[in-house]
């Protein structure tokens, strides 16, 4: 997408695309399958952004580009306007972007509290020194993180399963700590990877909730999805990819009656 | 049968460290290190050459004993023990720049096994460096004339509780959590910001410090040490002790060394011999070690005291939460 339809855009949602993130002609392949093609993109600051598409679009793989657990094998990606192309996964998340993943991702040898305790910033009893010699230190850290995680499972409703093993819950409580453990991380980009998949209507609506509220404390997030209704429900911005590349973006209302999102989905 | 317990007690503190050493590495952090033995070696022979340079030289010299290319350096107990820590420590720094690069467990292992064979070759064959084959002899025990001394085996257990205390602290603190996160789930632990290369890195180093302490317990005692004592197959003594005793649990490493360290490799000397087959016995130390394994890891891979149950999230009166606690505080309705 070119900088006059970035703008354009920013006119027509009344939001401030200040180019946050940005890939700019990525491209990935897997031996000689194209996944993603020639993709530019600007995801507006403090937007949800939606991608969806059919399967095999390269939705989950531009994701994937964007969070650094695969390289491009040409383009660049801009974060907050630095190249982070070359940056490794976790420089890119201590940087403030989380992604979940698509299958689960609790750990499962820790307790619930435990998954949202690890992903607390700044800790200083994460290290041998730390964990030996400042003990008075990290046990104040923990005791006040410890109260915050808490809460915000006594929110989401896992406050009863604080201290069984992660490994235990269902797979709709999964994805509910997965999302509570990324904001507790203090993300500003969140990279949200099929959210919904095996949610009860319930959770999802829980779900929808704590986005919303995310993106109204300012942060951006872009979520994968193939469910048409929470993204109807979610997103600012809808995008939708075929065969590796872009091929619209806009409103839900616009993306309706585009011929060329009708033929990507319908054949 | 006093020299013989102190014996014994003084094999279990230095197993005893080196298991607790692996049981960071293996049992919490799930890095495969297969070379394991080779720090152990290390530090023995630092220890070694240390004690030879303080007390023995002249007498090692003797005997046509070659060590550290004939440098007399020499350091009285314990230095030449905290630096065997120091050194092993420095070289698993080194070594873990490339070792602990990889994602994939089963590319380490590879990496130290070929480490191992690396440095089992070089030291076997530089003879100037710890008399190659042969060895290092004369090697002078501290606090003692001769026989096993209670002194020595007091140094051992003052070093036993402070590597138990290092372990449970680590083990306990935030960085235990960081560490099982990265044995279980390492992508995800890369995704929260925290990097897995860096806390594997720690992890090696200071697992390996262990390894190499332990070497140089062993050694001051044994007064002797060469390339038989450090086999490849000396690896699977640690590794059974830590998987029988329960990887991830410290308490379980300590019963482990006792259990298989002593117990076994001990048991079966108490065997009546053979004379017609003359290595029986030590065969057999090696077939109920493999034994063991097999059979723990197929019916009880957890082993016998399986890694710490979850905590219970603590309440401060009966039925009143720590959120209740926070809601009150806040005004809201508990």
């Amino acid at each position: 997408m070119n900088d006059r339809a970035a703008r354009s855009k920013a006119r027509q949602t009344g939001a401030e695309l200040a180019g946050a993130l940005e890939v700019a002609g990525v491209s990935r392949q897997y031996g000689g399958v194209v996944a993603v093609s020639n993709c530019s993109m600007r995801f507006g600051d403090g937007l949800i952004t939606g991608i969806v598409g059919p399967n095999g679009a390269g939705k989950s793989t531009l994701l994937r580009l964007i969070s650094g657990d695969v390289a491009p094998n040409q383009g660049q990606i801009f974060w907050r306007g630095r190249d982070i192309t070359k940056w490794p996964v976790h420089e890119r998340a201590a940087a403030g972007m989380v992604r979940t993943f698509q299958l689960g991702s609790e750990i499962p040898g820790l307790t619930v509290l435990e998954n949202l305790l690890l992903a607390c910033q700044g800790n200083p009893g994460e290290s041998p020194i730390g964990a030996l010699f400042r003990r008075g230190a990290w046990t104040a850290f923990e005791r006040e993180a410890t109260e915050r995680a808490l809460i915000l499972l006594e929110t989401i409703g896992l406050r009863k399963y604080a201290s069984s093993f992660a490994g235990s819950l269902s797979g709709g409580e999964k994805r509910l700590l997965e999302v509570a453990r990324a904001m507790t991380a203090q993300p500003s980009l969140l990279l949200l990877d099929e959210p919904m998949v095996g949610v009860s209507f319930v959770m999802r609506e829980t779900l929808i909730a704590m986005f919303s509220q995310l993106r109204d404390q300012g942060v951006t997030c872009v979520i994968v999805e193939h469910a048409l209704d929470v993204i109807e429900k979610l997103c600012d911005v809808v995008v939708v990819m075929a065969e590796g590349g872009v091929i619209f973006e806009g409103t839900m209302a616009d993306m309706r009656s585009h011929q060329g999102v009708r033929d990507a989905y319908l054949g | 049968m006093e020299y013989y317990i102190i014996t014994l007690a003084i094999i279990f503190c230095s197993d005893a460290v080196f298991a607790l050493g692996l049981n960071l590495q293996y049992g919490l952090c799930g890095i495969m290190n297969f070379g394991y033995i080779f720090f152990y070696a290390l530090g023995a022979y630092v220890a070694g050459a240390a004690a030879l340079g303080s007390q023995h030289t002249a007498l090692a010299h003797s005997t046509g004993e070659q060590f550290l290319f004939g440098l007399n350096v020499g350091l009285p107990y314990p230095v030449n023990v905290l630096a065997a820590a120091v050194i092993g420590s420095a070289a698993a720094s080194l070594v873990g720049l490339t070792l602990m690069r990889s994602l994939r467990a089963d590319f380490a292992a590879l990496m130290s096994v070929a480490l191992f064979l690396v440095a089992y070759g070089v030291i076997g064959n530089l003879t100037p460096l710890f008399n190659g084959y042969l060895g290092l002899s004369l090697i002078p025990t501290p606090l003692s004339s001769g026989e096993p001394s209670w002194g020595y085996l007091a140094c051992c257990v003052i070093i036993l509780i402070l590597v138990v205390v290092i372990a449970v602290g680590i083990t306990t603190s935030p960085m235990g959590r960081r560490m099982r996160a990265v044995r279980d789930r390492p992508d995800v632990v890369q995704s929260l910001g925290k990097s897995v290369f860096r806390t594997r890195w720690t992890v090696f180093v200071v697992g390996n410090g262990m390894a190499a302490l332990a070497g140089a317990m062993a050694v001051l005692f044994l007064t002797g040490f060469s390339p038989s004592a450090w086999a490849f197959a000396e690896t699977l003594n640690v590794y059974t002790a830590v998987i029988v005793g329960g990887s991830g649990s410290n308490l379980g490493t300590l019963l482990g060394t006792l259990l298989v360290g002593v117990g076994v490799v001990q048991g079966v000397l108490f065997l009546p011999p053979d004379n017609s087959v003359p290595y029986l016995i030590p065969s057999l130390q090696w077939v109920v070690l493999g034994l063991v394994t097999i059979a723990f890891i197929a019916f009880r891979p957890k082993g016998l005291v399986p890694e710490r149950p979850p905590r219970r999230v603590m309440v401060d009166r009966p039925g009143r939460s720590i959120v209740a606690r926070i809601q009150g505080k806040l005004g809201a309705r508990p």
